[in-house]
């Protein structure tokens, strides 16, 4: 059984969040984890970041600081602008 | 008649506008393009506009249009992308590892409890900022998977991604973010 690199091994840590990983992948992850203390670290740490994102959700949108999170007035200035022109281009149905 | 004129494209976007957007910012990622993708859901809503007339449903009713506009920008997105990119290398990811494949810099210590961060609004503050510094396609792939818990059979299907494309992006999201958060969050608890 060949050996993973920390590369790959990080690459299968992160898939194991989005999949699960197959028995020889698994144990080859177990094996380089009990040798290799950076490899043990980021699987915390991208652990961490998904608990993070999860909540990230659940803050109030002011504490989300987000500035994308509206329309901003100059875009909601030209869509309204795009609506009047597309009515008044349509005008009136015949009678 | 009196219903004609009763409509009003102003209160129409102060309504929706907001919730149109949000929606489109989650998937597209880039603030202009969200805009011009709620622009025309607007547009092609006046078209059909009279059909629905149900207060209630008018919402869903735009958002689906909405869903259909972003699922074609981000399907004509993938194919120009998977021309140019494909899931090919990654300068950056590289540039973390030796030629040997081990940790070139390795992760530093979040300290025994990292939890802790999440009751910080500073650290909201920086996890949003890195978030959007995200290249625009991984931060979308990121905030649909990590963000709002989709399915990656989902965004395969909604993106038209192979499962090993998604999962490599992901990955390199991941990584970037890791980074983001030790370098403007971590390091300097770390110093204090």
């Amino acid at each position: 059984m060949n050996v993973f690199s920390c590369k790959q091994v990080a690459q299968a840590i992160s898939a194991s969040l989005d999949r699960s990983p197959s028995f020889r992948e698994h144990v080859v992850i177990r094996l380089h984890l009990m040798m290799c203390s950076f490899c043990r670290r980021f699987q915390r740490q991208i652990r961490f970041l998904r608990l993070s994102a999860r909540q990230f959700v659940n803050q109030p949108l002011a504490k989300r600081s987000n500035p994308h999170v509206n329309l901003g007035l100059q875009a909601r200035q030209r869509i309204k602008q795009a609506l009047r022109d597309r009515e008044d281009g349509a005008g009136d149905p015949a009678p | 008649m009196s219903e004609r004129d009763a409509f009003d494209p102003e209160c129409w976007v102060d309504d929706h506008g907001d919730a149109l957007f949000r929606f489109a910012m989650v998937r597209v990622g880039r603030r202009e393009i969200a805009e011009d993708l709620v622009q025309e859901t607007f547009l092609a809503g006046l078209k059909s506009r009279d059909r629905f007339r149900g207060q209630s449903q008018e919402r869903s009713w735009l958002i689906a249009i909405l869903k259909h506009k972003t699922a074609d920008w981000l399907n004509r997105r993938a194919r120009e992308r998977t021309q140019t990119m494909g899931a090919g290398g990654d300068a950056w990811v590289d540039s973390l590892f030796d030629e040997r494949e081990r940790w070139k810099v390795p992760p530093g210590h979040w300290g025994d409890r990292p939890e802790t961060a999440l009751e910080c609004t500073e650290f909201w503050d920086v996890f949003s900022v890195c978030v959007q510094k995200l290249p625009a396609r991984l931060s979308m792939v990121f905030q649909q998977r990590e963000i709002e818990e989709r399915s990656t059979e989902e965004i395969c299907k909604e993106l038209r991604l192979s499962p090993t494309n998604l999962w490599v992006m992901l990955h390199r999201a991941r990584l970037r973010l890791r980074k983001c958060l030790d370098a403007h969050w971590f390091l300097r608890e770390r110093e204090r």
